[in-house]
């Protein structure tokens, strides 16, 4: 047998075995079960964790008689992306989906301490999943299927795929969706054996994967603004919004279990929140293997797709089955005293991201569903996208500027006052401020310049409020006083910090949407072509090989009132003559706020045809989502919320939470 | 009316109005998707509606003009062709042979694209080079 299905059938034989394990430990009540159920669950991640390494040792020494190997990367593929070619197929995406998940599940059984009873039955949830995965990637999703010929070569890795956000984009997402899979596990045992503490137990994980989807979405938007020559960070492409689904009920979710952390309460809501997630995570790959919707990202037709349908009916039916049968169990206490209050902008904020995922959903899916039911075949354009979830993305800048002030319970009106008077002066001083030098964008105006106030202020309100209270328990000084406050309330402040993010990233996409200027030339070597306030100047045409590519590239220095503000941009475009494909590379430069951006349609000896854009705002979104939301959620992950110190040692402050 | 109903009220209509303008914009986001054969037989009825055609690039059919960053093709299945027009230059991983998507309108006979999205083929194990001597 081959050497990588070996270790993934010992693999699979020692996860029945942990099955089996926990069956009869919880049956017989004979703790010496789990200790050998834990062991097996270590060599579980070793046993993937070999073959992983295997298909990476495959690939490095481009054995094609390996059918995957053949199909993704070829004798001129540089080794920087024959590695990564791991994850560029179906099967090996699975394969790194399984890997996650085994390493995730050995890291519990290493620490064992927190192998209570919770854990025990989510393992019965866990393991069956990754069992199921490694059945299919030994039946159905074969990456270690052998040809019975030695090709000469393999066809390569799709240009598109050929980029540094190879070695990012798949891997942070299945780090995320392998993530997932934890909570949802904890959630099933949680509700099996009415424990409430499972949206404890949850929260980490949830933030761990919430990170991972977080990174995923970021520089899958990222490489569909520098690779894909989409001409911008989103194209709701089906399987970008597969990916991005799950990030919106996952946010959702991580925001009402505070809820029920404090107030015991939106618990089936939660449920449902961590069901709708996972299954939207399997739906997500669902949708990228079986070729169903086109897409740069789908892997064409594939036999794998029933058995994620069948899977995602399982698990629907079998936790809406286990809510009926313990819902005297889950009493949901009631929480909304009024609808101004800080619950009723938790609410809020769920309904928002429902609400959002809901209009992706459906637009995503109704092709399918037209198709299946109808007869006919429809695609959804952008603009649906756009023309809801515009809406809600400002409400959700609005509902952020409310919820760190805003008192819990019921909110006076005496409260709103104190809160709010200085925060809407401030914002109303901007605007009017804006308008004077010449904003008159109501975006602009309202979004980027009243919400950003707003938010910032109340916020920075919030936070000041904190220091004062931790001035009060003995003053250390302004430095420690604030370094104290941000230690003892690390969870609100990451909260804080992803707040700021998401604002920075709703500013400049409303920034980009309304004062980006594009023009498409067909130029000369020597001409000038102005864009907004930049003029280009084509000085140069060049050609050249690079890898295995033939690069052709228009250079550009660009002036701005006259002096050079860029030399030697690039416009570019890559022939690969073993695809013979010829593929655009957009390319964005910052200048001040601005981003320059080029995206050839041809380049002759002579001259070019390129489409320039002038982007404003642009940086704001890679700072706000790469560093500032993943440092918030770096941060609050290192809080643990102890289930029963929580409602002894809770403080006023730590009500201001994300 | 309490204030509770009033809120709940308010609430209730905005919610409504969401929904609306979602069913309003979700209309006029539509676009038909046929195959080649099919929109050949229909191609008079459409009144220069916004469609999308998917079929195979013809072999031997592209004449791509970098001057004007023009490709014109030929976009086939086994029931029908149609020739189409993009002056947007040259789509990603564009080859003859494989699947495409256009969207456009159909114009005098052409179809005038405004998006050419190319599938990329993935089962390639019947293509990969056997070599003469390598059979293992």
């Amino acid at each position: 047998m081959e050497f990588g299905e070996t270790v993934l059938t010992i693999a699979l034989l020692l996860s029945i075995y942990a099955i089996i394990a926990h069956i009869l430990g919880i049956w017989k009540k004979k703790n010496e079960m789990f200790d050998s159920a834990r062991g097996a669950i270590v060599l579980i991640g070793v046993m993937l964790t070999l073959a992983s390494i295997w298909l990476f040792n495959l690939f490095i020494t481009r054995n094609f008689q390996y059918e995957y190997v053949a199909l993704y990367s070829s004798l001129d593929l540089p080794m920087f992306y024959t590695i990564a070619a791991f994850w560029a197929g179906a099967d090996g995406s699975l394969l790194l989906w399984a890997w996650l998940i085994s390493i995730y599940i050995a890291i519990i059984a290493i620490r064992g301490k927190s192998y209570d009873n919770l854990i025990k039955h989510a393992m019965l949830v866990i393991l069956p999943t990754l069992a199921y995965l490694m059945y299919m990637l030994l039946t159905v999703s074969r990456p270690f299927r052998m040809l019975d010929f030695m090709p000469v070569d393999g066809n390569g890795l799709n240009p598109l795929l050929q980029d540094p956000g190879m070695w990012f984009h798949p891997p942070t997402l299945f780090w995320g969706y392998a993530a997932v899979l934890i909570p949802f596990a904890i959630m099933i045992a949680g509700i099996y054996l009415s424990d409430d503490s499972w949206i404890y137990r949850a929260r980490r994980w949830a933030l761990w994967g919430w990170l991972g989807l977080t990174l995923g979405n970021m520089f899958g938007s990222y490489w569909a603004y520098t690779v894909l020559n989409w001409g911008g960070f989103w194209g709701w492409d089906p399987v970008e919004n597969a990916s991005f689904l799950p990030w919106l009920t996952l946010t959702a979710f991580y925001h009402s279990t505070m809820i029920q952390e404090r107030k015991g309460g939106m618990k089936i809501w939660n449920i449902f929140l961590i069901l709708f997630t996972w299954e939207l995570v399997i739906y997500g790959t669902l949708l990228t293997r079986s070729g169903i919707i086109a897409s740069v990202h789908t892997f064409g037709q594939s036999v794998t797709a029933p058995y994620y349908i069948y899977y995602m009916i399982v698990v629907f039916a079998a936790t809406v089955l286990l809510v009926a049968w313990k819902y005297d169990s889950i009493k949901n206490k009631k929480i909304l005293e009024s609808f101004v209050s800080r619950e009723g902008s938790f609410l809020y904020n769920n309904w928002i991201f429902i609400a959002s995922a809901s209009s992706v959903l459906w637009g995503t899916t109704y092709p399918l569903l037209s198709e299946a039911f109808r007869g006919y075949k429809v695609m959804v354009g952008p603009s649906f996208y756009n023309q809801v979830n515009v809406p809600l993305g400002i409400a959700l800048l609005f509902l952020m500027a409310i919820c760190p002030l805003i008192g819990w319970r019921k909110a006076s009106l005496s409260n709103l006052k104190r809160n709010f008077s200085r925060p809407l002066m401030l914002a109303a001083g901007a605007m009017v401020i804006a308008f004077a030098v010449g904003i008159r964008d109501f975006y602009a105006l309202f979004v980027a310049v009243a919400g950003t106030v707003l938010v910032i202020s109340t916020h920075l309100i919030s936070a000041s409020r904190m220091v004062t209270g931790q001035k009060k328990t003995g003053d250390k000084g302004f430095t420690k006083n604030v370094s104290l406050a941000f230690w003892n309330n690390r969870r609100t402040f990451g909260g804080y910090l992803c707040h700021i993010a998401i604002l920075m990233i709703i500013v400049s996409a409303a920034g980009a949407v309304v004062y980006e200027k594009a023009e498409t030339f067909n130029m000369r070597v020597g001409g000038t072509y102005s864009v907004g306030d930049y003029d280009f100047r084509l000085t140069k045409i060049d050609h050249y090989d690079k890898n295995n590519k033939e690069v052709s590239a228009a250079l550009f220095d660009v002036y701005k009132n006259g002096k050079l503000v860029l030399s030697d941009s690039n416009a570019l475009m890559y022939y690969y003559p073993k695809q013979e494909n010829t593929n655009v590379k957009p390319m964005a430069y910052r200048v001040g706020i601005d981003d320059l951006y080029f995206s050839p349609q041809a380049i002759t000896a002579t001259g070019a045809t390129v489409k320039i854009k002038v982007m404003p705002m642009m940086f704001l979104m890679w700072i706000g989502g790469f560093y500032v939301l993943i440092l918030g959620i770096i941060v609050s992950l290192s809080t643990k919320v102890a289930v029963r110190k929580r409602r002894e040692n809770i403080g006023m402050e730590d009500l201001n939470e994300l | 009316m309490d204030k509770k109903h009033k809120n709940i009220l308010g609430i209730g209509v905005v919610g409504i109005l969401i929904i609306y303008l979602g069913a309003v914009s979700f209309s006029s986001a539509l676009s038909f998707y046929y195959e080649v054969g099919e929109f050949v037989t229909i191609a008079d009825t459409l009144n220069g509606k916004l469609v999308n055609v998917n079929g195979t690039i013809a072999s031997g059919s592209t004449i791509w003009e970098p001057e004007k960053a023009r490709l014109t093709f030929d976009l086939s299945d086994n029931e029908g062709t149609i020739t189409v027009v993009s002056n947007d230059g040259m789509p990603g991983s564009y080859k003859e042979g494989i699947p495409a998507v256009v969207t456009g309108y159909f114009v005098n006979n052409t179809f005038q694209a405004t998006l050419v999205v190319t599938k990329c083929p993935s089962k390639y194990g019947d293509d990969l080079d056997h070599g003469e001597h390598n059979e293992t």
